[in-house]
């Protein structure tokens, strides 16, 4: 096709324009005391092409009104999607949280004698030695579960990333919510409720038989939003700092809504943006 | 056709409405298409997946002839090898003749106790400070002293000792495991300050490498008789 060949090398052009423009000669004032360091007095400096800010709207949390536009860094709220790892940190996360107290009794544990049911020779049947053995109605079990750890390993960085997917994947499809911040004038769930049903944040609560499906991230524990929320089956409040530590990808990807306010988004930018 | 006109749509993909830009050179004004896409299934807990093969499937043996792997297992018919519990002999095994490690009697022990310090002399230090590669008005910690080579191995610590010591001019503030007496003595004569510390592993290696911790972690007091002894 001839139009896609040309397609390419403007394509090729193009590239090859941005690389230019996107790199910068730094000078650096070289002092007398300075002299020996080894470093170099020009530095070459590639810069990403891709914007550095992403925005969204900083809403208000009792009325819903939009305050303004804020930047969210966009290597932590426009981190790349990997499915992949999203699973991956999820199922560690399960893992970790299996009680382990499965028990089974094998040949040795089960009541009863240990004593040889027939004598070896003469019957015209199978030798026969204690009645508890695995292939015995009562018997115990052969290899049966044993209360045990499920808990696996995972990487740091893959838990982080995670993260960042998890926060990506729920700006992206407009379930992320930003607020000035989340003070609640009294820790009434029915106040709290009503906030909720008013701004309608969550489109599905109607048909959920749980009702709205709401988690909140603030830098600290709110007390009156925890009591609040408490008896609202799919409304959780949790703090960044606990959801960052524990690699917490479950819970917000469990919720329908995430709603964090302005002071923990800063927070969670400082944890998550990869070094 | 339709493969080149599918390829175009994927870099015309942007956070905009993309059907305004579909004129023919317009992508070349918008360096950051492609970037942020919508996933095509809404991601939930419902709609996650590992990549495909990720997993290895365990291999299940002696289930039945439909398996492939029924009867025999895939071991083949009769011998050792077929047997169970027969692996590979463990490393010092030679045939069933006495080894090598038991023909003969121990000798020996093995101190559990035994720490090897990385000796620094003070010389060295002052020619590393005179050549600019340790900066003197900052404090200097092990982890200085490592990254600049002036020690090439931190093994359980670094000592200062007093090698040269008629050399040493330059007042500094250093903390280090250990330090000679005299070492000490002409580190405090120039006007310095030095502190021998216990660092047990973990601390040690916090304060070696910094970056593969998520937080640094407390450093540890020492606990035994001989340790407090030597630090207190």
């Amino acid at each position: 096709m001839w139009w896609a060949k040309e397609w390419r090398t403007l394509l090729f052009r193009h590239w090859q324009r941005q690389r230019t423009l996107h790199t910068k000669f730094v000078s650096e004032n070289i002092s007398k005391e300075n002299l020996i360091s080894t470093q170099p007095n020009v530095i070459l400096k590639a810069v990403s092409p891709l914007p550095t800010h992403i925005q969204a709207w900083l809403h208000d949390f009792e009325t819903n009104t939009p305050l303004g536009i804020i930047n969210l860094d966009r290597r932590v709220f426009g981190a790349p999607i990997r499915k992949d790892l999203l699973q991956r940190v999820i199922v560690w996360q399960r893992d970790c949280l299996r009680q382990g107290t499965h028990s089974s009794k094998n040949r040795s544990e089960v009541r009863g004698t240990t004593r040889k049911w027939a004598k070896q020779k003469g019957r015209g049947k199978a030798r026969v030695g204690s009645h508890r053995a695995p292939h015995f109605r009562g018997g115990g079990v052969a290899h049966g579960p044993k209360p045990r750890s499920h808990s696996s390993d995972l990487q740091r960085q893959v838990q982080l990333f995670g993260l960042r997917s998890a926060l990506t994947t729920k700006f992206v499809q407009n379930q992320l919510v930003i607020v000035e911040n989340l003070k609640l004038k009294s820790s009434k769930t029915r106040d709290l409720l009503s906030i909720l049903d008013r701004n309608v944040w969550d489109p599905l609560a109607d048909y959920r038989k749980q009702g709205h499906s709401i988690l909140f991230l603030t830098m600290d524990h709110m007390k009156e939003l925890d009591l609040a929320s408490r008896n609202l089956q799919r409304v959780h409040a949790l703090s960044a700092n606990d959801i960052v530590e524990a690699g917490d990808v479950y819970n917000i990807m469990g919720h329908e809504i995430l709603l964090i306010d302005h002071k923990t988004v800063r927070q969670l930018e400082e944890l998550l943006r990869p070094q | 056709m339709s493969r080149f006109t599918s390829k175009c749509l994927i870099f015309l993909q942007s956070h905009s409405n993309p059907f305004l830009s579909l004129s023919k050179f317009d992508f070349f004004f918008r360096p950051y298409v492609s970037f942020l896409q919508v996933p095509t299934r809404k991601l939930d807990l419902g709609s996650l997946s590992d990549n495909r093969k990720a997993t290895k499937e365990k291999r299940r043996v002696g289930r039945g002839p439909a398996s492939g792997r029924g009867k025999t297992c895939g071991r083949g018919h009769k011998g050792q090898k077929a047997r169970g519990g027969n692996g590979k002999p463990r490393r010092d095994f030679e045939g069933g003749q006495t080894p090598l490690s038991r023909r003969f009697p121990k000798r020996g022990f093995y101190n559990l106790f035994k720490t090897t310090w990385a000796p620094l002399n003070l010389d060295r230090l002052q020619h590393w400070i005179d050549n600019g590669r340790i900066d003197p008005s900052q404090p200097i910690t092990m982890k200085h002293l490592l990254d600049s080579r002036c020690v090439r191995d931190v093994k359980d610590g670094v000592k200062i000792l007093a090698d040269g010591k008629e050399h040493f001019k330059t007042p500094i503030t250093i903390e280090v495991s250990r330090a000679s007496q005299q070492a000490i003595k002409t580190i405090d004569s120039v006007g310095g300050k030095i502190t021998c510390r216990y660092f047990n592993k973990l601390a040690l290696r916090a304060t070696i490498k910094p970056e593969k911790f998520w937080k640094i972690p407390k450093f540890a007091a020492p606990m035994k008789q001989r340790d407090i002894g030597t630090y207190l």
